[in-house]
């Protein structure tokens, strides 16, 4: 080989290799990250990807799922054309259409629901790529449409609406500050990689990691000083035991108290229902272990409180349970201090770049308010705190038709196993809907069940807007062409606006006016960031405000101040029998009547991260896909041996709702009793577990990570 | 400059990222049966105390100083590249043999499925002449695998040289 | 200065030369070769009948030329040394000369051994060893083009011309002295798979009977005539029995020896300042604790090494040697580690099949012998701990090792069985 095949080979960049790094971000996982890619490009093809070094907040780390953004992007089953269906819904027989018919058609339908029945009868939504939402939100409202709902129903807007009805603000944990880490299902590594750094240099500085999680996790064995394997659901007990043992030992700060937090004496009195003993019996903790985690949460100097994303928030007590954490905040004086949790604003998409765009007002300015959303008189709180239906209640009312029936559906990577007895909901699409579009990158389960299909790209295919912690906004360019005819999802939506002919002449001028509206107050345009493939500082931006700036102000609650006792919740018809103080119920009390325990001894936890896969898209990328090829269900030694369930035995795993089948993982990492599953598989979707009115009564999240079943070895026929 | 590829246990989650970033580098077609050089363990070991190690790792070639494997292969093929003093390979006269899978105590050769040849890590020795660190170190978020010049790693008086993991993780040391 | 001598250059014969220039950039090394072609590896050969690799390719270290220029020898093509005296280390060569040396290396090699039967001079009863051996067989296969083939000898050698007959298309049979292939190394019971394989493939196998005599059938075929009378006829016969130490020129020398030359751990023979290296000697084996004869092309290197460094005032030594057979062939593959002669009854045994993967192991106290077929990625791993398992009281596995082992579907109570607890 010549030293410059040897380059070639080794995909070395220059001019002498035709290799070209482009800069770019990756969309696959949560846009709280979206890290920053340098995509290696030759003759127009992605070859190579890394981490780009200087791109705010990853600073040049990718995970597993961001590094193989190439076997993601080039995935062989890449829709290529928008299709029509000519199967049934379901079957999968599409033909190809041209766009411009695609979308005429998707016009004339929605247009004709919308004249038949209402505007309201056609539902907007995304799933889990979150990029478009400003624009498809507000084509839903354009349109006339109450309807747009997305993924946030099961994803992180229930920890958000705990935050906002404790502490009317965010509530992210303060790191860098902190002398302790209290990770409450702090896993990190397969989910949050980028927060492991900060919890390692706490470490080293003398900090205290205690991490509270069912499962033995790589945090665990690389991070905890102190680990309290808890049974899974039971962590408002703890919370509670804990405000107790703090309480008792008077490790309070009584003056933070007395300032600014509201419903403490019945919050005192609330603990008192929970001793030591009695939290131990519920939580299979030993008391030393609770007693020690409080001991240096209260008393080891400023303490952070790290939330997983919706862990505890996939508890059908998931919302309280985080409420009662919350309390541990409040009563220890950490919220808003200098190493405690720190409120914290978003500039655009979830992200805080220290500076204000017009996100809110683009997207919810049109709003109709003719009539009640879907979900809207199930979840009050719900629909208190998020300006979305509740995507969870869609199986029952498109089922049921009421209060009005649901007769159209723009979907814009809609995954119905994100959501519980997920061919339930398929099917009452399928029986119910006159219309049904959607948009993917792939042909997925739920796709198949869509009367017209279009082609999306990845965010390495297109331009997209993004802000970033440090005060920057990007707009990045497209490091390929996209593939076949797919198109960037804002394209073909201010297409439709302008097929559609709504009123709303800002839409119609295009993705790029619409992000010049958005970012009119920062000092750029567009046309400033397009100049630069990297992200751009923002003039406008400014550091965080100082620790205490917030509670100084009072509090976004209705009490103005932190609220262990929310007055929100309190303010809601007694008939939905929800309590204002953050009490503790079984997470499986809806489950427990002795037929149930005895049919379905075992407790699923559903949706358990795995370091390489993302929800369902990753899991048909051919190189993740062969680090897992089969879908494992993870079961406890002890339950595997009495079973006769050796690892990799095929075995059925059933619940009142469905039953699925997939090869047992035998392992100690978790305690007997329990199973564990990643989610997202079509041939074994663990949702399909999860009954659909196993839900929280607060956020109307569904109890994934805990839920009745059971299993057995499964010989096949 | 000669470099050495240093493991941390402490900080590996066996996350894959390096087994990712090592088969985009080297274009591994893992969904087509074919092995990365770069592996990942995440395997529990019970101990007769009753306790479980949870162990995380990532392997690849160690790149010996006194590679058994060039000594054992039949035609020639592996060798060490002067610079970076990674154990290198041009495998056109490979015939498949496997004689260095049984030289090395690491099982780090593997076969390539089309022809029988051997490929390995071959510590992206040209990524690191030209100044980048190899593709797996890149794809480590964590510090866990990082690849440093000898001199670095000599006065940094670190002992976290891959080549010797065998003394660090022994458990018996460890527990 | 140094001066010294290596009679033969093979694969130990070069790795003397290379590190005795190494360590000694002044020292005349002369080198004594009965041909007149560069070191190659014996290995190789029926790689090169098949086409896998070409003639050069044989010669891994490249051509004489090359070779005596970069390392600064006086090679003597040709010139096969005939005798030696050990006492004044003196070499005599074919026409009577003599020369004196301060040390001596002998790395004479082996030899196919071709037993005395009647008919094994006719044409189409070929041989398999040298580089000439294997020019012969394949101009001869592309020639003759013969359609079917004997192998006499269920060796590592005979396994590969099997290969090559079967690479030509042609129609195999394989027979041995022996009741099963590879007898010395494998167990019953994994010969039993390797002869099922073998069988699969279409080869015709006959064991347990020895050659009497080859005969030539009037339409110019070959007969194999056993001693049982057994009557095997083809168009070519291989006869690939085993190889014999070319230390034939020894005798009288009173250089001790065995089969081959006994050497202690720096490639020492008996006589002060005589070396020898490769296939023509026995060195340490771990396990025995004695001195045995393992032809592998490794050992063959680095016992030339260490040899060539001792001559010239080094001090080296050569461990972790152990009984080791490696067979890869028509896509199989197996692994024998350890001595399976020295099993008992009273032994114990672990056994595992699954699929493709076959083990079998025998300890005593110790570990005796493990056969493997499918295991080819973990072989190395499996070697090495078996060596250091007789080097080290107690040894353990390390954490990455066992993963690796259990990864590659190794099950966790075989690497138990062979002691690789990992705490205790």
């Amino acid at each position: 080989m010549t030293e410059l095949e040897k380059r070639i080979k080794a995909k070395i960049p220059g001019e002498d290799t035709g290799i070209e790094i482009k800069h770019s971000l990756c969309a696959i996982c949560s846009p709280a990250f979206h890290c920053g890619l340098d995509c290696y490009v030759k003759d127009g093809k992605i070859i190579k990807i890394e981490g780009s070094p200087d791109w705010p907040g990853s600073k040049g780390r990718v995970c597993t799922k961001g590094q193989s953004n190439r076997d993601y992007v080039y995935r062989p089953d890449r829709i290529q054309t928008p299709l029509k269906r000519v199967g049934a819904r379901g079957e999968g027989k599409f033909e190809p259409i041209s766009w411009d018919e695609a979308l005429t058609i998707i016009a004339e339908k929605l247009n004709e629901v919308k004249a038949k029945y209402s505007a309201h009868s056609v539902a907007f939504y995304s799933g889990h790529c979150k990029w478009y939402r400003p624009i498809l939100h507000r084509l839903c409202y354009s349109f006339g449409s109450v309807n747009f709902g997305t993924d946030d129903s099961t994803c992180f807007k229930a920890n958000d609406i705990a935050n906002k009805l404790t502490f009317g603000a965010g509530a992210g944990p303060n790191t860098p500050k902190a002398n302790t880490f209290l990770g409450w299902n702090y896993g990190g590594y397969y989910a949050k990689h980028m927060s492991v750094a900060g919890v390692r240099a706490l470490k080293e500085r003398g900090g205290k990691v205690i991490i509270i999680d069912p499962r033995h996790t790589p945090a665990v064995k690389n991070l905890a000083d102190l680990y309290l394997q808890i049974k899974p659901g039971t962590d408002g007990a703890l919370a509670l035991g804990m405000g107790k043992i703090i309480i008792d030992n008077n490790w309070i700060d009584a003056d933070y108290i007395e300032k600014y937090v509201h419903g403490y004496e019945q919050y005192k009195a609330l603990v008192q229902n929970y001793p030591l003993d009695k939290v131990c019996a519920i939580t299979g903790l030993n008391a030393d272990d609770i007693y020690e985690a409080a001991r240096i949460y209260a008393t080891n100097g400023p303490a952070t409180v790290n939330f997983s994303g919706c862990t505890q928030t996939h508890h059908i007590n998931g919302m309280q349970s985080t409420r009662a954490i919350h309390a541990l905040i409040a009563i220890t004086g950490n919220y808003d201090r200098p190493g405690g949790n720190v409120p914290g604003g978003v500039s655009y998409l979830h992200k805080n770049g220290g500076f204000t765009t017009r996100e809110k007002e683009f997207r919810e300015s049109l709003r109709p308010h003719d009539q009640l959303r879907i979900g809207e008189t199930r979840f009050p709180i719900w629909d208190e705190y998020c300006d979305e239906f509740h995507a969870v209640d869609l199986i029952r009312q498109l089922e049921e038709g009421t209060p009005y029936p649901v007769k159209a559906f723009v979907g814009l990577g809609l995954n119905a196993k994100m959501l519980p007895e997920s061919d339930r909901l398929l099917k009452a699409m399928a029986d119910n809907l006159d219309f049904f579009v959607d948009a993917d990158l792939f042909m997925t389960h739920s796709a198949k069940y869509a009367d017209i299909v279009l082609p999306a790209c990845s965010s390495l295919e297109r331009g997209e807007m993004k802000a970033y912690e440090g005060g920057f906004l990007a707009y990045t360019s497209p490091v390929i062409e996209p593939q076949f005819e797919s198109r960037s999802d804002v394209e073909w939506l201010c297409d439709l606006a302008r097929k559609l002919d709504v009123d709303d002449e800002l839409l119609k001028a295009g993705y790029e006016a619409c992000c010049d509206w958005i970012i009119q107050d920062t000092g750029l345009t567009v046309a400033d960031l397009k100049k630069s493939d990297m992200p751009v500082k923002v003039p406008t931006a400014k550091p965080a405000n100082k620790p205490g700036t917030y509670l100084a102000g009072g509090c976004k609650t209705r009490s103005g101040k932190i609220e262990i006792y929310s007055e929100a919740i309190a303010a809601v018809d007694a008939k939905y029998g929800l309590n204002p103080l953050p009490d503790y119920q079984d997470p499986l009390y809806d489950q427990n009547d002795p037929e149930m325990v005895e049919k379905y001894p075992f407790n699923m936890v559903a949706g358990v991260r795995l370091p390489h896969t993302q929800h369902s898209r990753l899991h048909e990328a051919p190189w993740l896909r062969s680090l897992r090829p089969d879908p494992l269900c993870e079961i406890n030694v002890e339950d595997a041996k009495r079973l006769g369930i050796q690892e990799n035995d095929p075995v059925e795993i059933s619940s009142p709702s469905g039953t699925i089948y997939a090869k047992a993982k035998v392992t100690h990492k978790f305690q007997p009793g329990t199973l564990m599953m990643i989610h997202g598989y079509t041939e074994a979707n663990v949702n399909n577990l999860i009954v659909s009115t196993h839900l929280d009564p607060y956020s109307g999240y569904p109890g994934f990570k805990s839920a009745r079943c059971t299993i057995r070895k499964y010989e096949e026929a | 400059m000669k470099h050495v590829f240093t493991f941390d246990p402490d900080k590996c989650c066996a996350c894959s990222a390096c087994v990712i970033g090592c088969t985009d580098q080297n274009d591994i077609d893992l969904a087509g049966g074919e092995q990365c050089f770069r592996k990942t363990y995440d395997v529990e070991i019970p101990l007769q105390d009753g306790d479980v190690y949870y162990a995380y790792l990532s392997t690849a070639c160690m790149h010996c100083k006194d590679a058994p494997c060039i000594t054992a292969c039949p035609v020639g093929c592996i060798s060490k590249d002067p610079d970076t003093g990674f154990t290198i390979y041009d495998n056109t006269a490979c015939i498949g043999c496997k004689s260095c899978a049984m030289a090395c105590p690491f099982g780090a050769p593997r076969y390539r499925k089309e022809d029988g040849k051997m490929v390995k890590c071959d510590g992206c020795y040209m990524r690191v002449k030209n100044g980048m660190k190899p593709a797996c170190v890149r794809a480590c978020s964590f510090g866990a695998i990082d690849c440093v010049p000898e001199d670095e790693y000599l006065a940094s008086g670190s002992n976290k040289a891959c080549n010797a993991l065998i003394d660090q993780l022994n458990l018996r040391k460890k527990i | 200065m140094n001066k010294i001598a290596i009679i033969g250059f093979g694969g130990a014969g070069y790795c003397a030369a290379e590190e005795a220039r190494k360590c000694d950039p002044d020292a005349r090394i002369d080198v004594y070769l009965d041909t007149d072609i560069g070191p190659y590896n014996p290995m190789l050969t029926t790689y090169y009948v098949k086409g896998a690799i070409g003639y050069q390719d044989m010669f891994p270290f490249g051509s004489l030329e090359k070779i005596e220029e970069e390392l600064k020898l006086n090679v003597f093509r040709k010139t096969p040394v005939v005798g030696l005296d050990a006492a004044e280390k003196t070499v005599i060569r074919a026409d009577g000369s003599e020369e004196s040396y301060d040390s001596i290396l002998i790395s004479t090699g082996a030899s196919a051994f071709v037993p005395p039967v009647e008919g094994k001079e006719l044409p189409g009863v070929i041989k398999m060893r040298t580089a000439e051996d294997a020019v012969f067989l394949k101009q001869y296969l592309s020639e003759k083009k013969p359609k079917t083939g004997l192998v006499i000898g269920a060796s590592w050698v005979g396994i590969k011309v099997l290969e090559d007959f079967m690479s030509c298309g042609m129609d195999c049979t394989l027979i041995d002295g022996a009741d099963w292939a590879f007898s010395i190394a494998v167990f019953p019971q994994t010969a039993q798979r390797i002869h099922q394989d073998l069988e699969n493939k279409g080869v015709k196998l006959g064991f347990g009977q020895m050659l009497d005599h080859i005969e030539q059938e009037s339409d110019g075929q070959l007969t194999a005539v056993m001693k049982n009378g057994n009557r095997y006829t083809a168009d070519t016969v291989a006869v690939c029995i085993g190889i014999r130490p070319n230390v034939g020129f020894l005798a009288g020398s009173g250089i001790a020896m065995n089969r081959a030359i006994l050497v202690d751990e720096k490639m020492r023979t008996s006589a002060p300042g005589i070396y020898a290296a490769g296939d023509c000697c026995e060195a340490y084996e771990v396990q025995s604790g004695q001195q045995k004869n393992i032809g592998v092309w490794f050992n063959a290197r680095k016992q030339g090494a260490v040899a060539g460094a001792n001559m010239v005032g080094a001090c080296k030594e050569f461990g972790g040697n152990a009984l080791l057979n490696l067979a890869h062939y028509l896509d199989y593959d197996f692994i024998s580690i350890g001595d399976v002669s020295a099993c008992t009854a009273e032994d114990e045994v672990y056994e595992y099949e699954k699929g493709e993967l076959y083990i079998r192991a025998v300890r005593g106290e110790k570990l005796k012998c493990i056969n493997m077929i499918g295991t080819a990625q973990i072989n190395g791993i499996m070697k090495n701990f078996f060596v250091k398992s007789f080097e080290t009281e107690d040894a353990e596995m390390d954490v990455p090792t066992r993963c690796h082992l259990l990864a590659n579907g190794i099950p966790a109570e075989f690497i138990d069985f062979i002691g690789g607890k990992t705490f205790d």
